[in-house]
């Protein structure tokens, strides 16, 4: 199946358009009523968009602490023990196929080939395609240079607009032949038995289940302040947040990486939008609209935390985008949505996938807010904010960051890295940063909704004399 | 195991375990409606709820009305239920629901004790033995029915001390957070918290130091300490915040001139003459009170920490750090001159006791029948001992005004006079903010009155203005209490000396035994 067949099937869910012509009827109508009704009582305006803000953002940190008290209440990721995933015998392996894109990485080539080759599988039944991009001649010469074995290819991506990874994705499962496939960075370094445990957990659970989201780490977590903040959200996340949503039945939207996919099923779902900028997470809202369960396995996978705060910056305001677009995207036709996730996936899809960037940008405007208020103490604020929403916004103010402290103080505690406890009382800096990502990203959105923020890897790696060459 | 025997282990305890709270939850009821019937229900508890009234149903409601001077959980708690008075008058107007509200916790409380001594793997019969010396005991059952804070209170650090003893026992980091929620709630209902507060992330971070192996074991010992104590000092520090910003005092209980140092400064001689004023004298009157109800504490204390010791088993340290922290306080502040020595401060020995003596019975082997006898007794004594100590009025010195007769006539007499003084404002048909009344002491006439509106009083955000220019605030009579030293409407008018109100005003109400107690006078 072609590439382009394949993208046909999600024609309905592209972000190809940010808004569909409804949707932006429905914006341009709602915001000329809400200017009218603004000329006649401004007041009124304000006081309910503060109101409502103030219920959402509630809203949204009620969600986050019922995830992680989900998650805390059993086991909700898959757990495959090392004996387990030795013991299928390797006639029994299905075919599985790793798809890695990669554009300007030619320095992390040769670790990729060593981190690759740490993969316990066996090599008649790796397929492993290494997606390049025509106009990227260094990484494609240090590939080739290399490449060994039989089952590693190269497969250089035809010249096709959009430009991006998914794209390089969805031409790459058009050749797939495994039964089974998975994504990989060019810097990753997956746990050596994660093929195994996926093959083993998505045969034990069954059809329903097409997807396995393994956890991502950090190799490089103590490189500096940024990155184990880094380090320490994406424990949240993994251990917490996405166990979270797996227990109360709700949709994951899917990292960069490391998910496990049934090749047919994601054939037939149409697989990676190449106009999402967060195609990961958009696929993982359509697999729970199909119908589809998607499970978190325990198996980590080694990334690279961004160190450097303007490629920080770049990277989450991309992912913030790609939410906020996930978020429009399948707000298309909420009825359908609504008949396919149900209300537990619609507040998901609200209060996660919309929540989480709308939250961080609101978190500026809030705590500027509050900052005026101690500054100058205008009267006019007093009008704004009435009594109940009032004292919701406080209550938010002090116990919701509060509390997402103490989330992270737990974090800290079960990742059993006692040192970053300091970095866990820090993290408002770190919202700080979001804030700051999150209206570029609003921003984009509006104007370049499709360009791709390319994040700088590599970063970790020892500044390479003047002298030497990647490349021979 | 499978799920089948464990579903069928279980349902008996739970059986059990309703069992008990419904009983509990009946007989409560019954004290509770007992205290409303007789109207002897404690001015404090009616405060409590009048400062939750004010927030919704005064003249300027606003949630910083509940005050500052108390802290507030035990009258936000009551909040939901206030619209309610539209059904039930009685619920506000004679402070009904300050004691169901306590009746439930205490029903509450009751119920995390039984469980605590079910995770000691106590065995039916002491278990229930054990959770009857602490449901029944007269103390506990006073306090369940009288509307006061210290079920609200207890509960909290009971709750405290069960999430303390399951990570001291099972030792999974998920434990600590509801012990630290429980604390930070506790320290919502009490000030007395504070010494908990403390003590759990000492204690936690000790015994994590204790049992690491390697050289992170501080920084183990650090992380544990900040996930049980953060809640809790966060309480602490936004409460002094809140109050910095509304009242500007950080600790209003303690530096308000309606906080208790300024209530104990000014009763010192009332209370000298009661328990000594060298601390001779206190810790003699404090040794009283805690053996009369706790006799035996000290055996099963002793007891308990030898058997903890021989067993290895560090679930004694839960009750001993919750409980033994604010008993601590409440002992040190008496002994310094700092607090009134009621005998309420002494209520957590009761459940300390008992979950002594459940921990003895949990690890004393070969534990005989006469060993268990032994045990149950010595905790079981504190009953008697309790009904005993309850009827000196020298040591229970509230307690005795409404469990003696002589004393339950002068409270509800007190409560017929605050009924009386709103009925006939009510009758004068009064424009809203027409009377000026310190809400310190004219809380029982405010909630029983039909139209609150009608006062200015403390929480309202004009009180300071219309207390130094009534008129200018349309301001028509000011409500005098006859002796009241915290009556700001009183003292700004006729400075500290009672005698210097008139005692003929536009009218006078006096209580059954003769004395004055309202005056109304022309702003």
């Amino acid at each position: 199946m072609p590439a382009e067949v394949i993208e046909r099937k999600l024609t309905a869910y592209s972000a190809h358009v940010v808004l569909t012509r409804l949707q932006r009827i429905g914006l341009f109508v709602g915001l000329a009523l809400l200017a009218g009704v603004a000329v006649l009582r401004p007041m009124l305006v304000l006081q309910v968009i503060v109101a409502l803000v103030t219920l959402c953002y509630g809203a949204a940190i009620a969600f986050r602490v019922a995830l992680v008290y989900a998650a805390g209440r059993g086991e909700h990721r898959v757990r495959i023990s090392d004996e387990d995933a030795r013991a299928v015998p390797d006639a029994e392996l299905p075919v599985y196929t790793v798809l890695v894109p990669a554009y300007r990485e030619p320095s992390v080539i040769g670790a990729l080939m060593a981190h690759l080759s740490a993969l316990e599988y066996p090599r008649d039944k790796l397929e492993v395609i290494l997606l390049l991009e025509p106009d990227d001649t260094e990484t494609i010469e240090a590939a080739r240079a290399a490449l060994t074995g039989e089952h590693l290819r190269i497969l250089v991506v035809p010249e096709s607009m959009p430009k991006t990874k998914p794209k390089a994705c969805n031409v790459g499962l058009a050749e797939a032949t495994g039964e089974f496939v998975t994504i990989y960075d060019a810097e990753d370094i997956p746990d050596p038995l994660q093929l195994r445990r996926a093959v083993v957990a998505l045969r034990r659970l069954g059809p329903d289940y097409v997807c396995l989201q393994a956890e991502l780490g950090y190799f490089n977590t103590d490189q500096n302040r940024i990155t184990r903040w880094f380090a320490l959200e994406y424990a949240t996340w993994f251990r917490s947040l996405l166990p979270g949503l797996v227990a109360l039945g709700m949709p994951v939207p899917l990292g960069g990486t490391s998910n496990h996919f049934r090749t047919r099923e994601l054939r037939e779902l149409g697989a990676w939008d190449p106009y999402n900028v967060t195609e990961d997470a958009d696929l993982g809202i359509r697999l729970a609209r199909s119908g589809f369960r998607v499970g978190v396995l325990e198996s980590v996978t080694l990334e690279e935390a961004n160190s450097d705060f303007i490629n920080w910056i770049k990277q989450r305001s991309r992912w913030y985008k790609g939410y906020l677009m996930t978020w429009l995207v399948h707000l298309r036709s909420p009825r359908a949505t609504f008949k396919q996730l149900g209300w537990r996936g619609l507040l998901c899809l609200n209060l996660f996938v919309g929540g989480t960037p709308l939250a961080a940008l609101l978190n500026a405007v809030l705590w500027a807010t509050t900052l005026l208020w101690f500054l100058a103490q205008p009267a006019v604020m007093e009008q704004i904010f009435i009594p109940p929403f009032y004292y919701v916004g406080v209550f938010c103010l002090v116990f919701g960051n509060a509390t997402v402290i103490y989330l992270n103080v737990l974090s800290v505690r079960s990742m059993d890295r006692p040192d970053l406890l300091g970095t866990a009382l820090l993290s408002p800096l770190y919202w700080a940063m979001m804030s700051l990502a999150s209206a570029k990203a609003a921003w984009q959105l509006v104007f370049k909704p499709s360009y791709w923020e390319k994040t700088t890897h590599g970063l970790h790696l020892p500044t390479p004399a003047p002298a030497a060459s990647d490349v021979d | 195991m499978s799920t089948d025997t464990l579903v069928a282990r279980r349902r008996p305890t739970l059986t059990e375990h309703r069992a008990v709270l419904l009983a509990c939850g009946i007989v409560y009821l019954a004290v509770a409606l007992w205290f409303w019937h007789n109207q002897v229900i404690p001015s404090d508890s009616t405060s409590r709820l009048a400062n939750a009234y004010y927030t919704l149903f005064s003249r300027d409601p606003h949630l910083a009305a509940v005050g500052f001077v108390w802290n507030p959980l035990p009258s936000m708690i009551l909040l939901p239920f206030l619209p309610l008075k539209v059904l039930l008058p009685a619920l506000t107007q004679q402070s009904l629901l300050a004691p169901l509200v306590s009746a439930a916790f205490m029903t509450a409380t009751v119920g995390i004790v039984h469980d605590l001594l079910r995770r000691m793997t106590l065995t039916r019969t002491p278990r229930l033995i054990l959770t009857a010396a602490f449901a029944l005991n007269p103390m506990t059952v006073l306090y369940a029915g009288n509307g006061m804070s210290e079920a609200c209170f207890l509960l909290f650090l009971l709750l405290t001390t069960r999430a303390l003893y399951q990570w001291l026992t099972v030792r999974k980091v998920e434990s600590l957070v509801p012990a630290g929620l429980a604390v930070a709630l506790a320290y919502g209902a009490r000030y007395e918290a504070l010494a908990p507060v403390v003590a759990l992330p000492v204690v936690v971070a000790l015994v994590t130091w204790l049992s690491g192996g390697d050289q992170r074991r501080l920084a183990l010992a650090r992380v544990d300490a900040v996930i049980a104590g953060l809640p809790g000092v966060l309480a602490v520090v936004l409460w002094a915040v809140a109050s910095k910003i509304i009242v500007d005092q950080w600790f209003a209980t303690f530096s308000s001139e309606y906080g208790n140092s300024a209530q104990v400064s000014s009763g010192s001689t009332g209370i000298s003459s009661v328990t000594g004023d060298d601390l001779g004298g206190r810790l003699a009157y404090w040794s009283q009170q805690w053996l009369g109800i706790a006799p035996l504490l000290l055996v099963l204390l002793v007891l308990a920490a030898i058997l903890a010791w021989r067993t290895r088993n560090p679930g004694i340290l839960a009750p001993v750090t919750i409980l033994g922290s604010v008993l601590a306080f409440d002992a040190l502040a008496f002994l310094t001159g700092m607090s009134f020595g009621w005998l309420r401060f002494q209520i957590t020995l009761i459940p300390l006791g008992v979950l002594l003596a459940g921990h003895v019975l949990a690890t004393w082997r070969p534990l005989g029948t006469a060993r268990a006898a032994v045990t149950l007794t010595l905790a079981a004594l504190a009953v008697p001992s309790t009904l005993y100590t309850l009827t000196q009025p020298d040591l229970a010195r509230e307690e005795s005004e409404y469990v003696t007769a002589a004393g339950s006539a002068r409270r509800s007499n007190l409560f017929h006079v605050d009924a009386q003084v709103a009925a006939d404002l009510d009758a004068m048909n009064l424009p809203d903010g027409a009377i000026l009344a310190d809400a310190a002491v004219a809380y029982g006439v405010i909630l029983a009155s039909d139209h609150p509106h009608d006062y200015v009083t403390t929480p309202d955000r004009d009180f300071p203005g219309a207390v130094t220019d009534p008129r200018g605030h349309n301001i028509r009579y000011l409500l005098l209490s006859a002796d009241a030293p915290t009556d700001a409407v009183r003292t700004g008018r006729y400075g500290p000396d009672a005698a210097s109100v008139p005692t003929t005003g536009v009218r006078t109400w006096s209580d059954a035994y003769g004395n004055l107690q309202w005056t109304l006078i022309a702003a």
